[in-house]
């Protein structure tokens, strides 16, 4: 659903009523993203040699109403989209926007800084960077000159 | 062997540059004054969203351009890093085209297409010819 790839860009009417059926609202059609195996939201992960990098597709979301923590070796991401203020005496014709609250979790393959983590939100994209501990970096291990006797 | 080298080069090459085509999500409401749409286009800004209206056929597509920063290899891909958005509508009549705006924000597109105001109701009166 999210971002999964059709082949057509075109009116399909048989899309139309499947969706019909889907009036309960998107936020169940989150649910079932669990079955087609999609996650939401979908979230890119990349690692360099001092940290790694997640990038999570959001869009039209507040950061307020984002939740970022590390607990021991786990990031967690929480948040909620809230469905957009709509003026009085509305009819809808299409609602695929999907809203709701969500909940990612990632194994870290690795110790980070719990204070270096950096979350930027832009143009619908949550970057959030997160630097190796001091401790998974490697160390230079200088070599003594042995004394000589 | 140089040739072989070569040639797998240029293969991942365009598997990296190859944009892939999504169908944005809408809502789409309308009120007496006006119908408005609002597209999910993660990525897009203002820059590199186009809004092309042809009769009555209005076209709305958006690209995103993200690339890695220095130094950072993908480990695990949900969704492409360049994505093209586009989508189609048939606008009907009562639409105000002169008056379309539109703006880009978080990644979401919103258009508002005013309604064309009716001309006021009025009686003819039928004379006997």
């Amino acid at each position: 659903m999210f971002g999964t790839l059709r082949t057509s860009a075109y009116w399909n009417p048989l899309r139309e009523l499947d969706e019909f059926g889907d009036n309960l609202g998107s936020f169940l059609r989150i649910l079932n993203d669990a079955q087609r195996q999609t996650e939401y939201p979908p979230v890119n992960t990349a690692k360099s040699d001092d940290a790694l990098l997640f990038c999570v597709e959001l869009p039209g979301i507040s950061p307020d109403d984002l939740e970022i923590s590390v607990k021991n070796d786990t990031l967690i991401l929480k948040g909620e989209r809230k469905q957009t203020k709509l003026p009085e005496n509305v009819t809808f014709q299409k609602m695929e926007r999907g809203y709701g609250s969500f909940v990612r979790t990632f194994a870290l393959p690795m110790k980070v800084a719990a204070d270096s983590i950096d979350a930027v939100y832009a143009d619908g994209i949550l970057t959030i960077k997160a630097e190796k501990a001091p401790e998974e970096k490697a160390r230079k291990i200088a070599v003594r000159q042995a004394n000589q006797e | 062997m140089n040739e072989t080298v070569k040639k797998n080069e240029s293969n991942t090459e365009a598997n990296v540059v190859k944009t892939r085509e999504f169908i944005p999500e809408i809502d789409l409401w309308e009120t007496d004054q006006a119908v408005v749409l609002t597209a999910d286009m993660p990525g897009v800004n203002e820059n590199n969203v186009d809004i092309d209206l042809q009769g009555n056929t209005l076209e709305i597509s958006g690209t995103t351009s993200a690339t890695l920063p220095e130094g950072f290899t993908s480990v695990h891909r949900e969704f492409p890093l360049r994505r093209r958005y586009v989508r189609q509508f048939t606008l009907g009549d009562s639409i105000d085209q002169e008056n379309i705006t539109a703006e880009m924000k978080d990644g979401v597109l919103t258009l508002t297409l005013p309604k064309v105001k009716d001309a006021t109701p009025r009686r003819i009166v039928v004379k006997r010819g």
